[in-house]
């Protein structure tokens, strides 16, 4: 998206033009209840979440620096939002509903159990990672963009989505997603009186 | 190679970057560990390919502008009642002091006061010792003497030209369904108003001396230093 656009948008917003709003609204929110759906692991609470960004968003409006990108700024506001939605709701993260997040239609192998999987992988991960994995592999957001988005260094959120991946492909592995990977694993990470026995 | 940099190079590999390294790919033939990881690696790819963002469920983003339209008309209604409020206590506060100037710079008597008459010495009460403030009032109340002399001098002013374009007015219409005024009866413009204003002046002394004492109050709370700076 052209940042003079946005710019213009968001002044029309500014001025007051419900129209503008609108636009502003359709064009962020798939990107917005996306994050908080996987954030939050949960598509009620993610609604709910994501109406309550757009109303910072909006109260905020003026306090957005015009020379920086919208998109990180809007996102941002979406990670502290469920970042305080989880520390409120004080539990572990259910699982999403994966019905309404796969694809239409039965696949013709394992991949929707692989998809399953992976999904479950990425809700089990500390938020910070599953922020930069969901940013990067979901979003496509670029390290920069994901740096601003979540106020930290770029080396900070390539650590953070490297252990992210090997969180999950260690899942993988366990679950038995992977070729030979499970029996592998599993004799790999048992004591050595009990690999001896296996 | 090491198990390190093999993992080095798979984090690249799933960044999106080819990985041409025959090194690598030896160490994956020896290394059973590296090997499964490389596996689940190109699972994942796999399934990220698959992978589809949550949709957004149908009227949602309607459902967000409906909010963020009644939120904003909330506020700025919120703003507005701040705005009035705000408004409605300045004029009060200039109404009272308006008031309770001309009240205590008037004598009994039915001539408009001249002006040097209306400024205000602080107010005693006999018996009561109160230095501090008697040190600190006379300022508050020579600036309040001044708005209200001004207050009274405009409204004086502007009674007398009404009163001075009514006679000229009366005079030069010569007409007979015009009942008489004798009109050099007509006694000062000012008067009814300086008895109304007396009248509520009277009615709102409690209130001028409660906000007198929280003025004398918050200004003995003051510490010494920022009084005499």
């Amino acid at each position: 998206m052209n940042p003079d656009d946005d710019a213009n948008l968001v002044r029309r917003c500014l001025r007051g033009d419900d129209e503008a709003i609108h636009q502003l609204v359709n064009r962020f929110q798939a990107e917005v209840f996306g994050l908080c759906v996987r954030l939050l692991c949960h598509r009620h609470d993610a609604e709910d979440v994501t109406q309550e960004v757009f109303l910072r968003i909006f109260r905020g409006l003026r306090g957005w620096d015009s020379r920086r990108p919208l998109k990180p700024w809007i996102m941002s506001i979406a990670v502290n939002r469920c970042r305080t939605w989880l520390s409120q709701r004080g539990k572990r993260p259910e699982l999403v509903d994966y019905l309404q997040d796969t694809l239409p239609g039965p696949p013709p192998d394992d991949s929707g159990e692989l998809v399953q999987e992976i999904q479950m992988a990425v809700a089990e991960l500390r938020l910070e990672y599953r922020t930069a994995f969901v940013l990067y592999h979901e979003q496509g957001q670029p390290y920069e963009d994901i740096a601003r988005v979540m106020d930290r260094p770029v080396g900070t959120i390539k650590t953070w989505l490297h252990r992210a991946r090997m969180e999950i492909l260690m899942h993988l592995r366990r679950r038995g997603m992977v070729a030979g990977g499970a029996e592998e694993h599993s004799a790999a990470r048992l004591p050595e009186s009990r690999r001896e026995q296996a | 190679m090491n198990c390190d940099v093999a993992h080095d190079l798979l984090q690249q590999c799933l960044d999106g970057m080819p990985i041409e390294s025959p090194e690598w790919l030896d160490h994956l033939r020896q290394c059973s560990d590296c090997r499964s990881l490389a596996n689940a690696a190109r699972r994942l790819q796999d399934g990220l390919h698959r992978w589809t963002a949550p949709l957004p469920p149908p009227g949602l983003a309607e459902r967000i502008a409906e909010r963020v339209l009644l939120d904003r008309r909330r506020v700025r209604r919120r703003m507005r009642r701040r705005y009035a409020v705000s408004l409605a206590l300045a004029a009060t506060v200039i109404l009272a002091l308006t008031l309770r100037l001309d009240w205590r710079g008037k004598p009994s008597g039915t001539e408009p006061l001249p002006r040097e008459s209306a400024s205000l010495t602080p107010s005693r009460s006999p018996g009561t010792n109160d230095e501090p403030r008697d040190k600190l009032s006379p300022t508050l109340s020579e600036s309040a003497a001044e708005v209200g002399e001004v207050f009274t001098g405009l409204r004086n002013q502007t009674a007398d030209e009404t009163l001075g374009q009514t006679r000229r007015w009366v005079s030069n219409v010569p007409s007979p369904a015009l009942p008489k005024f004798d009109l050099t009866a007509m006694g000062s413009p000012t008067r009814p108003l300086r008895e109304a204003g007396e009248g509520v002046s009277q009615g709102l002394e409690p209130v001028t001396k409660s906000a007198r004492r929280a003025v004398d109050l918050f200004l003995r709370e003051l510490p010494m230093e920022e009084m005499t700076n």
